[in-house]
C-alpha cells in the first residue's frame, strides 16, 4: 500500500522519489497523530482482517474490489495535486 | 404501519454526508416512506440543510454533544438514530440509547441505533507488542464470532477510547432493550462527491448539493508558503479547514504543504476540542489558545481523526471563522 502511494505520487510528479522508507512508532506518531502512539500504531501499522457476512447477508453487495482500490490511489495524488 | 422516524447525527460530515445521500436515494420503502431529520449545530446550518433539501428532511439544530439532556429529549422522538458523530464520544450514545428507551416504551415497537466505530477496535499492535494475535490469521466474521466480547477482553487489558464508547454503547443498548447495530468501518479515504457512481440521476448530485450548503470540503488544503501566518511569534502555516469553517494554525515543522485530510478530520478535531472545555471563547473571529486539558484533548481529537499526512501538531491556536465556498 505505502509503494502504491508513493508510487502515484511519484507518477504524478509529486515527490521526487519513490522509495519507501520505514520509520519507528514515535516518529510515526509524530508525523500522523500529533504523538499519541496508540492511535497511530492502531490506525496505521496494525492488522484486523474482518468478514462482513452479516450486511452480505443482509442484501450487501460490494461492487468495487481491488483494481478500484489501486485506481483510488491516482486519483487521490491527483485530486492533490489540484490543490 | 407508522411512518418510522429517522435521526441521522452527523450528517455534515464525512460519513454522515454519504449516508444521507444513500437514503434520499433509496428505493426501499420504509426508508422512502420515513420521516428523515438531521441534527446539526447551530442555526446557520439548519438553514443551510433547509435550503438544500426543502421538505425532504428535517433539521433540528442542537447545541453540541456535551448537551446530553437535550439529546436524550430529541431521542425520545425517534425509532431510529444514525450515530455518525464523533466514534468515541460515549456520552451522547448514552443519551440517544436513553431516548431511544423512552420511544421504546411509549409506542411499544423496537427503537434501534446505528452507531458508526471503526475496526482499529480489533487491530493488533504489534509494534508496542500491547497486544500480539497468537493466531497471526485471524480472521473475525461478524456472523460466527462473538466480537463484543473479544472487545471487552481486550479493553480490559488496555481501554481505547473508540473501543470503550463502542461497547458502552452497546451496555447502554442491553439494559435498556434498545436494539444496537455497530459499523465497524476501516481507514476511509477518498473525494467523497467526485465519484460518478454516487451522482444521483437527473444530474443531481445531492451530496454536491450537500457540500455547498454546508460549505464543505472534503480535501483541506494546506495553504502555501506566503499565507503563512504568526503564532505567537513563530511562523505558522495556515490551514483552512473548510469544513468546519475552522482556520488551524500549525507550526511550519509539523506539517507538509500538501496533505489530504478527510472533511470528518478537520470538522471533528478542533470543534470537539471546544467544546470540551472553552465553549464561552468559541466566538467567532476571536483566537484563543488552547491550554491545558482543552489542548490534550484538542491534540488526542484531533490526532485520532487525521486520516492521513501530517497534521502532527496541535500546539496552535484555532479561531473560527466564516465557511469558505
Amino acid at each position: 500500500m505505502s509503494q502504491a502511494v508513493a508510487n502515484a505520487a511519484f507518477d504524478a510528479g509529486v515527490v521526487k522519489s519513490n522509495t519507501v522508507r520505514s520509520v519507528c512508532l514515535a516518529d510515526g506518531a509524530k508525523l500522523l497523530t500529533g504523538g499519541v502512539e496508540q492511535v497511530a500504531e492502531l490506525g496505521f501499522a496494525s492488522t484486523c482482517r474482518t468478514r462482513s457476512e452479516i450486511a452480505k447477508r443482509l442484501g450487501w453487495c460490494p461492487r468495487a474490489g481491488l483494481e478500484t482500490w489501486e485506481r483510488g490511489f491516482v486519483e487521490e495524488v491527483s485530486a492533490l495535486s489540484k490543490l | 404501519m407508522a411512518r418510522e422516524r429517522i435521526l441521522l447525527a452527523g450528517v455534515t460530515g464525512y460519513i454522515g454526508g454519504s449516508v444521507l445521500h444513500q437514503l434520499l436515494r433509496s428505493k426501499h420503502a420504509a426508508i422512502k416512506d420515513a420521516d428523515i431529520t438531521c441534527l446539526v449545530r447551530g442555526q446557520e446550518r439548519v438553514a443551510q440543510l433547509h435550503a438544500a433539501f426543502g421538505d425532504r428532511v428535517k433539521v433540528i439544530g442542537f447545541e453540541g454533544l456535551d448537551d446530553t439532556d437535550h439529546l436524550v429529549e430529541i431521542a425520545s422522538q425517534y425509532d431510529v438514530i444514525f450515530n455518525m458523530t464523533l466514534g468515541y464520544h460515549l456520552a451522547s450514545a448514552a443519551a440517544f440509547i436513553e431516548g431511544l428507551s423512552v420511544r421504546q416504551k411509549s409506542t411499544g415497537k423496537d427503537a434501534w441505533m446505528v452507531h458508526t466505530s471503526g475496526v482499529s477496535n480489533l487491530a493488533d499492535q504489534p509494534l508496542s507488542g500491547v497486544h500480539v494475535e497468537s493466531n497471526p490469521d485471524l480472521e473475525f466474521d461478524d456472523s460466527r464470532d462473538n466480537i463484543y466480547a473479544y472487545e471487552k477482553s481486550r479493553n480490559t487489558v488496555k481501554k481505547y477510547i473508540q473501543r470503550t464508547t463502542e461497547l458502552g454503547m452497546i451496555d447502554a443498548g442491553l439494559e435498556s432493550g434498545v436494539k444496537t447495530v455497530v459499523l465497524m468501518s476501516p481507514l476511509i479515504y477518498g473525494v467523497s462527491d467526485a465519484s460518478p457512481q454516487t451522482a444521483a440521476p437527473h444530474n443531481i448530485d445531492t451530496s454536491s448539493r450537500l457540500e455547498r450548503a454546508c460549505g464543505i470540503s472534503v480535501v483541506c488544503k494546506f495553504l502555501d508558503w506566503p499565507e503563512r501566518r504568526s503564532l505567537k511569534g513563530k511562523p505558522s502555516l495556515s490551514v483552512t479547514a473548510r469544513a468546519c469553517g475552522t482556520t488551524v494554525l500549525l507550526p511550519p515543522n509539523l506539517c507538509h504543504k500538501r496533505t489530504l485530510i478527510s472533511c470528518s478530520s478537520s470538522y471533528r478535531g478542533p470543534g470537539r476540542a471546544l467544546r470540551a472545555g472553552t465553549r464561552g471563547d468559541l466566538v467567532k473571529g476571536r483566537r484563543f489558545s488552547a491550554q491545558g486539558e482543552t489542548r490534550r484533548c484538542f491534540q488526542r481529537t484531533w490526532a485520532s481523526h487525521v486520516d492521513r499526512g501530517v497534521a502532527g501538531g496541535c500546539k496552535c491556536s484555532i479561531r473560527r471563522r466564516r465557511s469558505q465556498e
